[in-house]
């Protein structure tokens, strides 16, 4: 067996070992925190170039392991996005566990949620979209409990329960996807359910997309995403919207397609009222929000309602003559939102956790919450470059260009007005408008109130993280067209040719 | 042979009972349980479609998932350990730092 | 009976087994009730007929250590559960021409299975989760 023609999954592999190396290592070594997380970042510095050079070769669409996992353009798209944020959070780390208890837990646990999310984007099984996306969710299970106060166990608790629940909900589809169809392979599982269609295909359809609606945060299945990412620790939080979120989204790009397809297009307004209810409600609850975590969050699950406006335009632009081109498009646009999302969502979260180490360093009253809103004020001066990057972030998340914010949105709401959607386009655009206020909120306390202590140094890793984010969102805002190409040829991956 | 309708009302049956207590319980203890019921009953829907395919996918879907469902009850048990040394309760209702 | 046998003709005999190992405890105890004489008495009573004492409650509040062996027990306990495939396609004569580093490709990814629990085990005594206290 020629092991050269595993390159491409090189990255799942150097990734994997250097976990267990850290394990290791962690456990013979005492105060190992910074060089284990030197050692992890320097791994994903080296997977991100395999992801990249593997993306621009033309070795792109192989599958291994007896057709269970695909490395197309799709899925180096998801996995760069991961790597991304994983790298973040580690830069971000390397100030905040310095040298702290079990720091090496932390990053192996957290290297191991990269490779699951990475596994669950290349996968074209069942069997292997199961396993990776229960490595991911484990391992951030306790990682929300990592500080383990009492906000911290609370937060990873409901986590915890809510996500097993949905990933047992999963499983029960999948079981019975399985009975139906003979097969465990996502494309056998269309073809069959194409030629043949069960009543009880449709039930184990609902309850897949069901699972992956916890994990994406849409509207009816949210409810854990607010307590969580207040709760768990700030970097935490930061993966979780930034990269398990997304990795709700590309299980659920492989498979819903499949759901489109086998449900002859007809269920695209089931989608289309689950998204348009998810941006309301996002936006809406956000408002009322004094925790500026809870508003992250909220404006996470009103995002998530703009990127699952990918699924209805697809199944909207399918049914029409030359509709691929929109559904290619709007696939794009889906993509690009969840690029610029993980980056701004990303950045937001450290800003966060710039401000709880502000907070708990200026001596934290007993019973007040240490994200609330008035921690925020006269952050201009105290801590200029959090403050600046978190104007950025608020900006981008609002749909201002020149920002990658802009660019997902504009090309996702022009698809879905191209395919014929013209009131989810004219509700998603209002609803923009409508999150500005809270995003002006937070500026307004950032810029325009009187500062409630002294100017302090931020920890060179946040500042770090938060500078190379901001350049990022700017990066893709100002200079779309390399990213915009790359989306394109990963949505291509998807469309029936 | 025992016809793969009675399987999966089995586990129909399994699933809800697990979903009635996912409701109506609040005990951290009670809730893994019902998680366990529901992902077993999954398992069996696994290995007894898999007993009329001509392909063992689904039982080796059904290790994988019974594997990964003991790692997921050891998470679960250690938060529940976090959790009840610091709050010394396991009664979810109990314990509510943040509004729900 | 002719004809096919029905799904629950299998069962039978478990039925059989079932009500006779219900009947068999009830009816030694219900034998030892009515033959044998009974002459209670304080000493008799008592928890150990031996003669010690008991002392303090029968609850009592077992470590909390026992929770983390449970856990770690639990975990390579079903991790063993893989090697039941595995020596089904170590067995399969096809699946042994394909070789990694000289050794059989079955042979080669138990190793890195066993290789990573016991990293695993590694890591628990290291971080004394299995020191008795």
């Amino acid at each position: 067996m020629d092991l050269g023609f595993y390159t491409p999954l090189g990255a799942e592999a150097l990734l994997t070992a250097l976990a267990v190396l850290v394990i290791l290592l962690g456990s013979l070594m005492k105060k190992s925190g910074n060089l284990m997380g030197y050692l992890s970042l320097a791994g994903l510095v080296v997977s991100l170039g395999l992801v990249m050079s593997t993306a621009m070769s033309a070795k792109l669409g192989q599958v291994f392991f007896f057709n269970t996992i695909s490395v197309d353009a799709l899925s180096q798209f998801f996995k760069a996005v991961f790597l991304v944020v994983s790298m973040l959070v580690v830069i971000a780390s390397l100030s905040r566990y310095k040298d702290a208890k079990g720091a090496d837990e932390f990053y192996a646990l957290l290297l191991l949620a990269t490779v699951g999310m990475m596994v669950v984007s290349s996968s074209i099984d069942l069997v292997t979209l199961f396993v990776g996306f229960e490595l991911a969710s484990l391992s951030t299970y306790a990682l929300a409990a990592f500080d383990k106060s009492k906000r911290n166990l609370e937060a990873a608790m409901k986590y915890f329960i809510f996500g097993s629940v949905s990933s047992a909900f999963m499983l029960f589809g999948f079981s019975l996807l399985y009975g139906m169809t003979g097969t465990t392979k996502i494309a056998g599982i269309a073809s069959a359910a194409l030629s043949n269609f069960a009543p009880a295909t449709l039930v184990a359809l609902i309850f897949v997309i069901a699972g992956f609606a916890f994990k994406m945060a849409l509207v009816p299945f949210h409810m854990w995403a607010p307590d969580t990412y207040e709760g768990a620790p700030a970097l935490v939080s930061g993966l979780l919207a930034a990269g398990s979120k997304k990795m709700g989204f590309a299980a659920a790009f492989r498979v819903i397609f499949v759901a489109l397809l086998a449900l002859r297009l007809e269920w695209y307004l089931a989608f289309a009222i689950l998204a348009a209810l998810t941006m309301t409600l996002g936006n809406v609850l956000a408002i009322w929000q004094n925790n500026v975590r809870r508003i992250f969050a909220y404006s996470s699950v009103a995002q998530a309602g703009y990127m699952a406006m990918t699924f209805v335009v697809v199944g909207a632009a399918l049914g029409q003559p030359n509709g691929a081109a929109i559904a290619q498009n709007s696939i794009a646009g889906g993509l690009l939102l969840i690029l610029g999302h993980a980056l701004m969502k990303m950045g937001a979260f450290i800003a966060a956790a710039v401000v709880g180490y502000m907070v708990l360093k200026d001596g934290l009253k007993e019973g007040s919450d240490p994200d609330d809103i008035s921690n925020y004020a006269g952050l201009g001066r105290r801590a200029p470059i959090t403050a600046f990057c978190l104007l950025i972030f608020m900006f981008a998340l609002a749909g201002i260009p020149p920002t990658a914010g802009y660019i997902g949105k504009f090309v996702l709401f022009g698809s879905a007005i191209n395919a014929g959607l013209v009131w989810l386009a004219v509700l998603a655009i209002l609803n923009s408008a409508l999150s500005l206020y809270y995003y002006l909120r937070i500026i307004s306390y950032m810029y325009l109130k009187e500062p409630a202590g002294p100017k302090i140094s931020e920890p060179k890793g946040y500042a770090v993280a938060l500078i190379l984010t901001m350049i990022g969102v700017i990066g893709i805002g100002v200079y779309p067209q390399p990213f915009y190409n790359w989306a394109m040829q990963a949505a291509a991956v998807l469309l029936p040719h | 042979m025992i016809p793969v309708e009675l399987y999966i009302l089995l586990a129909s049956i399994m699933f809800t009972i697990g979903l009635y207590g996912l409701v109506t319980q609040r005990n951290g203890i009670k809730l893994m349980m019902c998680i366990e019921l529901l992902l077993n009953s999954a398992n069996i829907n696994l290995v007894a479609f898999s007993a009329n395919q001509p392909n063992v996918d689904g039982q080796v879907f059904a290790l994988f998932s019974i594997a990964l469902a003991a790692a997921e009850a050891g998470v679960g048990f250690a938060i529940l350990i976090s959790l009840y040394r610091l709050y010394g309760t396991i009664e979810l209702d109990n314990i509510n730092a943040l509004r729900w | 009976m002719a004809g096919e046998p029905m799904a629950v003709d299998y069962y039978i005999p478990l039925i059989i087994f079932m009500i006779m190992g219900a009947i068999v405890p009830i009816a030694a105890l219900a034998a030892v009730k009515i033959i044998a004489p009974l002459k209670p008495s304080r000493k008799k009573r008592s928890t150990y007929e031996g003669g010690l004492c008991p002392v303090r409650d029968a609850k009592i509040q077992y470590s909390v250590q026992y929770y983390l062996f449970a856990i770690v027990f639990v975990i390579f306990d079903v991790e063993v559960l893989f090697l039941y495939p595995w020596i089904y396609v170590y067995a399969n004569k096809a699946l042994q021409q394909f070789m990694v580093f000289g050794m059989n490709n079955a042979v080669f990814e138990m190793l890195l299975f066993i290789v990573v629990l016991l990293v695993g085990l590694v890591y628990a005594v290291k971080k004394e989760a299995l020191r008795w206290v």
